[in-house]
């Protein structure tokens, strides 16, 4: 079979060059994005396969947001997997930690955008990076802080409240 | 969905966040309002029972019995600190001896070396590794009588053992078997962490009973069941007790049809042994061990599962006795068999189901002894860090 047969699809051989598909946030701006760091959103990646023409549509993202999705996939899908164990591979390990750290320091509102949107796009290395800071964020508040940070309204009546204290006392600290 | 936070977080990322969090704020967050409230007791409902085999402690030779891990499910960064480091410190005279673990709880002793080669025993630890949480536990206080040795009694001839069933109470008890010198159960004792004190027990039907310490032990039908040897008599046989440290049930065993009961485990809430008969009756040696299931408590069926040769396990004629190559543990999940050949650090693994023998690691450390680790992760109010 002659080489030149095989080009329909991602070739990433010899440097050359790589399939790219156009992503549209909800704003209506348009991403081009190569296809590789795309189908880090299983989402975007059914969407692919699935065909059609022109960009394709994610109406829950805005261009904000996206460009910082796109952003972690570019790096991520930029990071070949090198033999473990060599120095390159731990170089390229730090490397993308310090990146991820950077890409963090973000608020919480910030920080909750990208959890939507890394939830609803199926990315899950964004995902669980987003959560965990939030998670190290929040982890030494109290429930009154919690409620401060997230806008929530305490929804248990003085009544409610005291029969769940009594409820859990002994149990737990 | 419904919207958890006024910042428009759906369930399922609360949830996410939630999973990610220690133990500790989980409890404080519950009040936060009715939906974290919700979301926290499904994720700690989830918790509440036992995850599975992890991995095993294991000891080096300097002479302390954990202090390595064996992760079974990969990676390098064991999922727990092997070296226990946040137990209390201790004087170099001390040290911590880990006796067994049950359902994520871990069982030390309080060692305290004398004199002239003697030690005695202070108290014990229990501790989950996971949560990091602790509680002492004093000593029971047996004593052997007068001209039987210069033991520490409750290093040997006594026997310890840990309860604990996180889906009936978040308290533990210990039961410990006391033998005389002549191996003889003379005394039972048990210890409940809710009352925090030792109690004796009526220990008459023991009377020429020993329990066997290195071949294992199952906590199935909440009882711990225990191979237990009757001298009078020349048999085995296997012994339900309760955390009252009484006697339920005895579960018979055909030594002569089936050879002697080498290992007890149990897998899927089955009783699981494993039996051999001997080669050798000079030495004890067995080479084939052959694998029982009950699979029916009630009319006491033992299945014949399967046979497995030490050849077959290690790739050589090994001759094996407890101390020389030994099952350590049974897979509570799977139909998976854990041995360690002690002549060279091989830890193999045995699947039943696809009859494969998998070389696990040979372990670099001269090991001691293994204790198997099953992760909980939900503070208990009966260790709170406490004296």
């Amino acid at each position: 079979m002659a080489a030149a047969d095989s080009c329909d699809g991602i070739s990433t051989s010899g440097g050359g060059w790589e399939k790219t598909v156009t992503l549209v946030s909800s704003d209506d701006a348009r991403f081009e994005v190569r296809e590789a760091a795309a189908s880090l959103s299983q989402t975007v990646r059914r969407m692919i396969r699935a065909g059609g023409d022109g960009g394709i549509p994610l109406p829950k993202v805005d261009a904000r947001t996206l460009s910082t999705v796109l952003e972690y996939c570019n790096k991520h899908a930029a990071v070949p997997a090198p033999a473990p164990e060599s120095s390159s591979a731990e170089a390229a390990a730090v490397d993308l930690e310090w990146f991820d750290k950077e890409l963090m320091h973000v608020d919480l509102a910030t920080l909750c955008s990208l959890i939507r949107a890394a939830d609803y796009l199926e990315v899950a290395g964004l995902l669980d990076l987003t959560c965990k800071t939030v998670a190290d964020m929040i982890k030494s508040k109290t429930a009154e802080e919690i409620r401060q940070m997230f806008g929530i309204q305490n929804d248990f009546t003085p009544e409610e409240e005291e029969q769940l204290s009594r409820e859990n006392a002994g149990v737990f600290e | 969905r419904s919207a958890v936070t006024g910042l428009g977080l759906p369930d399922d990322p609360i949830a996410e966040i939630i999973s990610r969090l220690p133990a500790k704020p989980l409890f404080r967050f519950k009040y936060v309002s009715k939906a974290w409230f919700r979301l926290i007791t499904d994720w700690l409902r989830k918790l509440k029972f036992p995850q599975t085999l992890q991995g095993f402690f294991y000891g080096d030779n300097d002479g302390n019995n954990y202090g390595h891990f064996f992760n079974l499910l990969g990676g390098s960064v064991p999922p727990v600190d092997p070296a226990f480091s946040f137990l209390p410190q201790l004087p170099e005279t001390q040290k911590f001896i880990l006796l067994r673990s049950c359902n994520g709880l871990v069982l030390f002793r309080r060692k305290q070396y004398l004199n002239a080669g003697h030690a005695k025993t202070l108290g014990y630890i229990v501790c989950n590794p996971a949560t990091k949480e602790w509680v002492t536990v004093p000593r029971s206080g047996w004593t052997l009588a007068k001209g039987q040795g210069d033991y520490d009694p409750e290093e040997w001839p006594a026997i310890t053992y840990l309860i604990f069933d996180p889906a009936v109470s978040s308290q533990f008890k210990l039961v410990q078997f006391c033998h005389d010198s002549g191996l003889n159960m003379s005394q039972v004792y048990t210890y409940s962490s809710k009352s925090g004190v030792w109690s004796e027990r009526a220990s008459e039907c023991w009377s020429s009973e020993t329990v066997g310490s290195c071949v294992g032990s199952a906590f199935v039908n909440g009882m711990l069941h225990l191979i237990v040897h009757r001298s009078y008599e020349q048999l085995s046989m296997i012994v339900a007790v309760d955390g009252e440290g009484e006697k339920c049930r005895i579960i018979h065993w055909a030594e002569q049809e089936r050879g002697l009961l080498v290992f007890l485990g149990q897998s899927q809430g089955n009783l699981i042994c494993m039996s051999g008969h001997i080669v050798d009756h000079q030495t004890g040696f067995i080479t084939e061990l052959s694998i029982w299931v009950l699979e029916d408590y009630g009319t006491e069926q033992w299945m014949l599962k399967d046979r497995l040769s030490y050849l077959q396990l290690f790739g050589e004629v090994s001759l094996s006795r407890c101390f020389l190559s030994s099952p350590i543990a049974i897979h509570p999940d799977r139909n998976v068999f854990f041995f360690v050949y002690s002549l060279n650090g091989k830890l193999v693994s045995y699947d039943m189901d696809g009859k494969e023998v998998s070389t696990l690691s040979t372990l670099e450390h001269s090991w001691t002894s293994f204790t198997p680790y099953f992760p909980y992760f939900a503070e208990s109010s009966a260790l709170a860090k406490k004296q």
